[in-house]
């Protein structure tokens, strides 16, 4: 089967995903990404080369804390988690988006009634 | 981390971005590895997934913030370097500008220690001097009189005061001593605003006759002839015969109305000569505005008052006029203290013009390191930040050569300029001082830096390099040279010309004949004062004997 088409993502939308990832638990960049493809069945695939600077900018906006830590391999990887401040932030931000969806599907819903 | 915290740690933080993506791309290649590929294409395929490490580090770096003030701070250590490399061009250039800014400084203490500190009185804006003017003398003073009917009709001045200098002999205390003081109003201390020291300043009642016989000093005279004693107050001291008791002591810096007078005594206008002549112009004034009136109401209040009292002198051109108390010790000064500060600034753009072509000189030499870094990408802008930080690190070291040079030439300028530039004894390298060689050492900077920097970064003089045999003379670079030198120049033949025209000037002042031979004559003033000597013939006696004490000192005739 030929892999889904990939959507590219605006970069507020990938503040918002990296986000709720990490409302889960620590969790470093690799394991983010492999997350975000595996929930969006292959959807979502974020190029490396912007999912860094994205942690970095979070992390420097005081909405993810970072900790260094071993992992089970015994090699030491940055962990990111969510702060208290990311938390209200993902929670103010997914509320705009799914009014935003919500909207946005109303009107292409409507296109296809005035169709008929 | 903070931002601070970001760029304190640079290095520390680097390391750890690059340990941060190449796990990523570790664990990339040992799923991989699980997943059957082979080593050698686990890594490519690894890596061509990842994309570019260094263009992610790149857009991670830009993500920390800091950028900005990290490629000022590399610069600035570049552009040390070189600097202390360039041992013919640096130290030329660092004591050009020292001189400039130094000889800027001095002059500008001058000006801030006259012109522009802050005077003692308490909201000084609001002080005013009233002047008389007739049509061959602009500042005439006023009379008991006059200055009585306006103490009575005025309701602009919250307190208005009247004072006048006079010579007096302190006797007493150590050598008999001839010095100034000041008859004032108590209400004169009331509109100044200002408290004593030790004691007070004159109550009301000490302005009418029988309780004048009080006495405030001056700082300096308390320390100089009363031996700074803390317990001066309610003692007593001889001024010219009569005996005054010593109420007050003012604090250090207050000076009314000039460092000329040591002393204040009460002007008690009811008696003594004041009495004995209530026409005669003796009194300066000056008040405090009431509050919240503004000068248009008191030049209004004046026009009312003045058509008042000289409707009885039908046909007098007098007129009543004011204005601030701070510009009246500070009129005369201010026209040559600001020539002298412009001559200097001209001094200072001359320093910039020579640095300026210094660098302009110097940059053709570095033609070929700036030519890899535009071949290597480096944007314009980057270049001339360069450049203008090696400028501005020259003027911060001339800047700071300069204060050091100033403080030597302030102390020069304090001993020669008492005389005729009142106030410049208190000029000193002080903070606001400081803070403006600073500030013209970052303009200068700037300013001497960016014509190098512009024409030295231009692309198309390092492209036509590459095709050119070697040294192919920049011919804007050389034009720019040019125009450097004639602008020195021009500015250099203003000064000369100022300075030619005042020395002139100056030759024929001290050459003008006083009709008399002024070689080897001294003069001396001797004040008899009223209370030891009452009549006539006693003053004769005395002056009789001044001059045979004289005429007996051998070689005097």
């Amino acid at each position: 089967m030929p892999p889904p088409p990939k959507s590219d993502l605006p970069q507020g939308t990938l503040d918002l995903l990296i986000l709720k990832i990490c409302a889960l638990g620590p969790v470093h960049g690799y394991a983010i990404a492999q997350r975000l493809q595996q929930v969006s069945r292959d959807v979502v695939q974020v190029p490396q080369g912007s999912l860094y600077p994205a942690l970095h900018r979070l992390e420097n906006r005081g909405l993810l804390a970072a900790e260094w830590k071993p992992t089970d391999t015994g090699r030491e990887a940055k962990f990111y988690r969510l702060t208290r401040k990311g938390k209200a932030h993902l929670e103010v931000e997914t509320a705009s988006w799914r009014r935003l969806a919500a909207a946005v599907a109303l009107i292409l819903r409507l296109e296809e009634g005035a169709a008929q | 981390m903070n931002w601070f915290a970001r760029l304190w740690r640079r290095r520390d933080l680097e390391r750890r971005l690059d340990q941060e993506l190449r796990f990523h791309m570790q664990e990339r290649m040992e799923e991989l590895l699980r997943g059957g590929a082979e080593e050698r294409d686990a890594r490519r395929q690894a890596r061509l997934e990842f994309g570019g490490l260094e263009q992610a580090k790149e857009q991670c770096r830009d993500a920390r913030g800091t950028r900005w003030a990290e490629s000022l701070l590399q610069d600035l250590r570049y552009a040390a370097r070189t600097l202390l490399k360039a041992r013919a061009v640096a130290p030329i250039a660092v004591a050009a500008m020292a001189l400039g800014i130094g000889a800027t400084t001095v002059i500008f203490s001058a000006v801030y220690a006259v012109l522009l500190s802050p005077l003692p009185w308490p909201e000084a804006d609001r002080l005013v001097a009233l002047h008389q003017r007739i049509p061959s003398e602009p500042r005439v003073r006023f009379s008991p009189r006059e200055f009585l009917a306006w103490t009575n009709g005025t309701r602009a001045f919250s307190s208005l005061g009247a004072y006048a200098g006079n010579a007096f002999t302190l006797t007493g205390r150590g050598e008999p001593l001839a010095l100034y003081g000041t008859l004032a109003t108590p209400s004169l201390f009331e509109a100044l605003g200002v408290r004593a020291a030790f004691g007070r300043t004159f109550q009301p009642r000490e302005g009418a006759a029988g309780h004048e016989h009080v006495l405030i000093l001056s700082d300096a005279l308390w320390r100089d002839r009363f031996n700074a004693d803390p317990n001066i107050i309610g003692q007593s001291a001889t001024l010219s015969g009569e005996s005054y008791t010593i109420v007050g002591v003012m604090p250090p810096g207050f000076s009314f109305p000039s460092r000329r007078y040591s002393l204040w005594i009460p002007a008690a206008l009811e008696s003594g000569i004041f009495r004995k002549f209530p026409d005669a112009h003796l009194l300066s004034v000056a008040g405090r505005l009431a509050s919240g009136v503004s000068f248009a109401q008191l030049q209004s209040e004046i026009d009312l008052l003045s058509r008042r009292a000289f409707d009885q002198d039908a046909g007098t051109q007098r007129r009543v006029w004011f204005q601030p108390l701070a510009e009246l010790s500070r009129s005369e000064v201010r026209r040559p203290l600001i020539t002298l500060l412009s001559a200097v600034a001209f001094v200072l753009l001359i320093a910039c013009a020579n640095v300026a072509g210094l660098l302009l000189a110097r940059s053709t030499g570095r033609r070929g390191e700036l030519a890899v870094r535009i071949a290597l990408g480096a944007p314009r802008r980057r270049l001339i930040q360069q450049l203008l930080i090696e400028a501005c690190l020259i003027a911060a070291a001339g800047g700071l050569l300069g204060s050091v040079l100033a403080g030597w030439g302030v102390t020069v300028l304090r001993k020669m300029g008492a005389a005729t530039l009142p106030g410049v004894e208190t000029a000193r390298v002080n903070l606001p001082v400081l803070l403006f060689a600073a500030a013209i050492s970052v303009l200068t900077g700037l300013v001497f830096g960016v014509v190098p920097s512009v024409i030295a970064s231009r692309r198309a003089a390092h492209e036509r390099l590459r095709s050119g045999p070697r040294g192919t003379r920049d011919r804007t670079a050389t034009w720019a040279q040019s125009a450097l030198v004639s602008a020195e120049i021009a500015l250099c033949v203003v000064l000369l010309t100022g300075a030619g025209l005042m020395i002139h000037s100056f030759v024929r002042l001290a050459s003008v004949d006083p009709g008399f031979r002024a070689q080897n004559v001294l003069t001396a003033s001797v004040v008899a004062t009223e209370a030891s000597y009452r009549d006539a013939n006693q003053v004769l006696r005395l002056y009789n004997s001044v001059l045979d004490g004289l005429r007996a000192i051998p070689g005097a005739s």
